[in-house]
């Protein structure tokens, strides 16, 4: 057991959190390899492939949200052959802090709020510059808590007698 | 990547977080350099400069709440000459009462620490620069007029 290569993966997924909850979307591609495969199946039927699209997805989906990831105790395997794999207990939130935009007027002002809990399954390797990058990423809710906050904007229901004119 | 240093500066930071959180002030303020800068700007618009100063402020000002932090997903890298730098992904939740007294507030929050590292003669790593980003501070305050005899007048009335 290389202790150095599985500091390296622990580093590699710590900046995964890093650079998606700072939105460095530029510097977020370099930890996947190009062909790499996001998997989560609670919000996507289809696995996102290859790192263009799961930068432009991800990016798409938490631009507009403050966003939190930790990532806890991890496993890590090293499986020889510059290929590893590890499963990561893992905790996130997301929330929208600023008001909703004009197209969702049922979502005024605050939330949603999402809080997570689940594990990341992963496999890593090792390519020819050197350094590790996620290969397949997969994430597996224990449990996943959803705030909200809505009402029927449109109040004039609630408004019979001025239209009846007394 | 030398991992005795790696793993001596991840105990010096969970050192930081116990003797915070339990209140062992002297023993805190010897995992700074005696020159040491803690910046906290969503707390303090001017970072605290010493040792001696942070203790100070720091301790005057968790006085009396309780603190939980929690430190994650450390990145560090040894630079030359006993130097290093480090990010830490971070929740703290904090008890205590509000700012006039008269109530109870929870502050949660989420970050990174952004931090240098210097490796004293003594051979211990100490914290020479904290810098505290947030991502995300909530604030939950309980609060009421403690003054209620304005009740009593208005039965007498």
């Amino acid at each position: 057991m290389s202790l150095q290569d599985i500091e390296a993966i622990r580093q590699l997924k710590a900046r995964y959190f890093r650079f998606v909850d700072t939105k460095q979307w530029e510097r977020l591609g370099d930890v996947f390899t190009e062909d790499a495969e996001l998997d989560v199946p609670l919000v996507r039927d289809v696995p996102l492939r290859g790192r263009d699209e799961i930068v432009a997805a991800v990016r798409r989906n938490l631009a507009e949200l403050v966003t939190v990831h930790h990532g806890h105790a991890p496993e890590i395997e090293l499986l020889g052959d510059g290929r590893a794999r590890g499963v990561w207990p893992m905790y996130d939130l997301l929330l929208r802090t600023t008001r909703a935009p004009a197209a969702d007027p049922a979502a005024p002002g605050f939330g949603p709020r999402y809080e997570g809990y689940g594990h990341y399954v992963e496999d890593y390797v090792r390519q020819a510059d050197g350094q590790w990058r996620i290969a397949r990423s997969e994430l597996r809710r224990l449990h996943l808590e959803t705030e909200q906050h809505r009402r029927d904007v449109d109040l004039s229901a609630s408004e019979p007698a001025a239209a009846t004119g007394r | 990547m030398n991992l005795e240093e790696i793993e001596a500066i991840k105990q010096l930071k969970a050192r930081y977080f116990r003797y915070l959180d339990t209140k062992q002030w002297e023993r805190w303020g010897d995992l700074f350099t005696e020159d040491a800068v803690l910046d906290h700007p969503a707390n303090r618009p001017t970072p605290l400069r010493g040792r001696e100063e942070i203790v100070a402020t720091v301790s005057a000002g968790l006085a009396g709440r309780v603190t939980m932090h929690h430190g994650h997903m450390p990145e560090i890298e040894l630079l030359a000459d006993g130097q290093a730098k480090g990010i830490w992904a971070m929740y703290d939740r904090l008890l205590g009462p509000t700012p006039d007294g008269n109530g109870q507030a929870r502050y949660e929050g989420y970050g990174h620490y952004l931090e240098r590292y210097v490796k004293g003669e003594d051979g211990q790593w100490r914290i020479a620069h904290l810098h505290l980003r947030r991502l995300h501070l909530e604030i939950e305050e309980h609060r009421r007029d403690v003054d209620l005899s304005a009740f009593e007048a208005w039965e007498q009335q």
